[in-house]
């Protein structure tokens, strides 16, 4: 599948700047330099969080978990990459020829279905029906972007199944996923609502003078109209959602706070208990679940804390998976048709989806068709703070697993207060090989072909934690596009790197 | 009316005419190829005088992602710049002969090796060595290791090797392989095997 032209790799590759180990100098000086240090830090921080924050995306959440497409504005109305909806969602090939755009997909119980459109028109064929879009079919940078109204269709023409759409929400959820809630208002002297949900969901939660917000970034919750209670404490609750997530807001004449069952099925809103000794506070915080997966965002690190809404704490076990390439970097073109960059694309969030399967927090570095300099990488994983950092390559040369480590020297005996840039990761390789060894035996105990060793590969070497590059590669671009392939690998690293955690809790 | 013996000698032109056409674009597509020919099936002796000497390869091999031991009897020029390119282009020239087990691309050459008072090698390949490169993590590792080992086997000191493509700094070999920092050779060596 070749979704955008190839242009010459690397380009944008920025000068390292973080991290350079300081010279002796006058404290003042030292300051000085140090308050410009900061400040320039802080710029890089927030002009690399900045698109995150205002970008639209479209939320997908299917059954191996939950991914983001960037949405953007043309003409006044929406698209999305169609690459990027169809990636996780079964195997795609496409051809392009001029203006004509041409695509088979299969998704993972269905036929082989054809799709055949034409750049700048709303007219195209998918199998032997016509259909036309709302708005015309367009190429940019050899990518297909089709207006978001239009996705339902399409991916109903496409074989697609069970498909829920939410437009102004820009929610799509694929294959019966809807995690639906039904509630229970237990009145008496303690009042209860009790939500009953259809499947294990883990809001955060915030509070307000007479509100409890609960926000599903992760699971697909699918609400119903909102409920009016005449109680005295507990006054209604209503569904919302926007930007690709959902909350439930339960609306109170106190302060409310939510208690979790064991499955994560149940909540219940009730009054916070009383102390004896002090007042009720004004504002309680409620109790809240062990801290979800950061969003995925386009250019890392985890979603910036929005004013006035409590933030779950830093998991204390966090991975950042990269999935390199992107945007005009390509990287390999696999049987001279296929991207690199979207296979990557795909094997990371199949990954994402496993890493959630085994409780373990993670986020993409990239998520969607954006190019990253290896800098902006190792910033991202850096600022924030990840345990492990994995960066996945997909190639045609042989077959099997190849995981690598960072071709770094040891690190000096002293380890100074700033490390440098280019040499950070000597730190951390003892914890790099720990996680390159667990995941190599994963992958061999499940009898995949595996072998480690150690590349100059960036980000690595700049990386300030433990990281591991990993390479999975097949002479057949059809075997690297199926889904079961990607969860099988995908299923391998998380175990893999489950099973090192707490070691590398350890050594932090 | 033309008589016949004058149609004969016209159809007979005809074919001539027709066939010397082939004949010419034969010869073009010829002269094409011969040059190409000469850039893949350069020398790979050095025309020196003196002893031949043993010279070690670290041959890559993608069937097995090591590196083999391979030895070979040269005659080698005695300045330590020239020797050493001469040893890499050597090996560069298995690359890009027909079955070669790490096929490089067509016309990929070392052009000259500066080995630095400070114990750094620069190696400086043309643009048909990265350009022509396949890419991917091992693929790209292997080239840069081969190299490497290759010349560290054959250069006592070397301590570390920097590969410029005609002579300025490049990203990456082919979008994998960090080529603006210096490769250690002293550091953990790439998979081999002595056979």
């Amino acid at each position: 599948m070749r979704w955008t032209s190839r242009q010459s790799p690397g380009a944008g590759r920025q000068s390292p700047g973080a991290g350079r180990q300081l010279p002796v100098a006058g404290r003042q000086s030292l300051l000085a330099r140090g308050g410009r240090a900061a400040i320039v830090i802080a710029l890089i921080v927030t002009v690399i969080a900045a698109p995150a924050a205002d970008e639209k995306h479209l939320t997908v959440y299917n059954a191996s978990g939950r991914y983001n497409v960037l949405v953007v504005e043309r003409g006044g109305r929406e698209y999305v990459a169609l690459s990027d909806l169809l990636q996780p969602l079964g195997a795609a090939s496409a051809k392009r020829d001029g203006d004509k755009f041409r695509l088979r997909f299969r998704p993972p119980d269905g036929n082989e279905q054809e799709l055949q459109l034409t750049a700048g028109k709303t007219k195209g064929k998918a199998g032997r029906s016509d259909i036309t879009l709302p708005a015309p079919f367009r190429m940019e940078n050899g990518a297909p972007f089709v207006p978001l109204s239009s996705i339902a269709e399409l991916l109903t023409e496409l074989g697609v199944r069970d498909i829920e759409f939410h437009p102004q929400a820009r929610r799509l959820l694929v294959g019966n996923v809807a995690v639906r809630y039904q509630t229970e208002l237990q009145r008496g002297a303690e009042p209860k609502l009790v939500f009953h949900f259809s499947g294990a969901v883990d809001p955060t939660i915030a509070t307000e003078a007479g509100k409890l917000r609960m926000m599903f970034n992760r699971a697909p919750v699918v609400g119903s109209a909102p409920q009016r209670f005449d109680d005295k404490l507990i006054t209604g609750e209503a569904f919302s959602e926007a930007n690709g997530e959902s909350e439930i807001t339960v609306s109170g004449s106190g302060p409310l706070m939510a208690t979790f069952s064991a499955d994560a099925r149940t909540i219940t809103i009730s009054a916070p208990p009383v102390m004896a000794t002090t007042p009720p506070p004004a504002q309680a915080p409620a109790a809240a679940p062990p801290p979800p997966s950061s969003t995925p965002t386009p250019v890392a690190a985890p979603p910036a804390p929005q004013q006035g809404t409590p933030q779950p704490a830093r998991p204390r076990f966090m991975v950042a998976i990269d999935a390199a390439h992107g945007g005009s970097e390509t990287g390999a073109m696999l049987q001279g048709q296929v991207a690199e960059k979207d296979l990557t694309l795909a094997f990371a969030r199949r990954m994402q989806a496993e890493f959630d399967k085994q409780g373990i927090s993670s986020f993409l570095v990239r998520d969607g068709d954006v190019a990253l300099s290896a800098d902006q990488r190792a910033s991202a994983a850096n600022t924030a703070r990840a345990t492990l950092f994995l960066t996945v390559h997909v190639g045609s040369e042989g077959r099997g697993i190849r995981v690598y480590t960072a071709r770094v020297a040891p690190p000096p005996a002293d380890r100074p207060l700033f490390l440098p840039w280019a040499t950070a990761q000597s730190w951390f390789l003892d914890g790099s090989r720990s996680a390159a060894g667990s995941i190599a035996a994963e992958f061999s105990k499940r009898q995949m072909m595996v072998a480690a060793y150690s590349a100059l590969l960036p980000p690595l070497n700049s990386i300030a934690e433990p990281a591991v590059a990993i390479e999975i590669s097949d002479s057949s671009t059809q075997n690297l596009s199926a889904p079961a392939y990607q969860q099988a690998v995908g299923s391998a690293v998380a175990a893999g790197v489950a099973a090192v955690r707490s070691s590398l809790e350890g050594a932090r | 009316m033309i008589d016949r013996g004058a149609q004969i000698m016209i159809v007979l032109l005809l074919v001539t005419i027709f066939g010397l056409g082939i004949y010419a674009i034969h010869l073009k597509h010829r002269a094409e190829v011969v040059p190409q020919q000469k850039i893949v099936g350069r020398a790979i002796a050095p025309p020196a005088a003196g002893p031949a000497q043993t010279v070690t390869f670290w041959v890559a091999s993608d069937q097995d992602g090591l590196l083999h031991k391979r030895t070979a009897s040269l005659v080698l020029p005695r300045d330590p710049d020239l020797r050493a390119r001469e040893i890499l282009e050597t090996l560069v020239g298995l690359y890009t002969d027909k079955g070669s087990p790490h096929p490089l691309g067509t016309g990929a050459e070392i052009t000259d090796v500066f080995l630095l008072k400070n114990n750094d090698a620069i190696v400086n390949a043309n643009a048909a060595f990265a350009d022509g490169h396949r890419s991917g993590v091992m693929v790209e590792e292997m080239t840069v290791a081969s190299l490497a080992q290759t010349l560290a086997a054959n250069t006592p000191g070397v301590a570390r090797m920097k590969i410029l493509v005609q002579g300025k700094e490049r990203e990456t070999l082919a979008g994998h392989v960090d080529l603006t920092t210096f490769y250690n050779l002293n550091q953990e060596p790439w998979p081999t095997v002595e056979q």
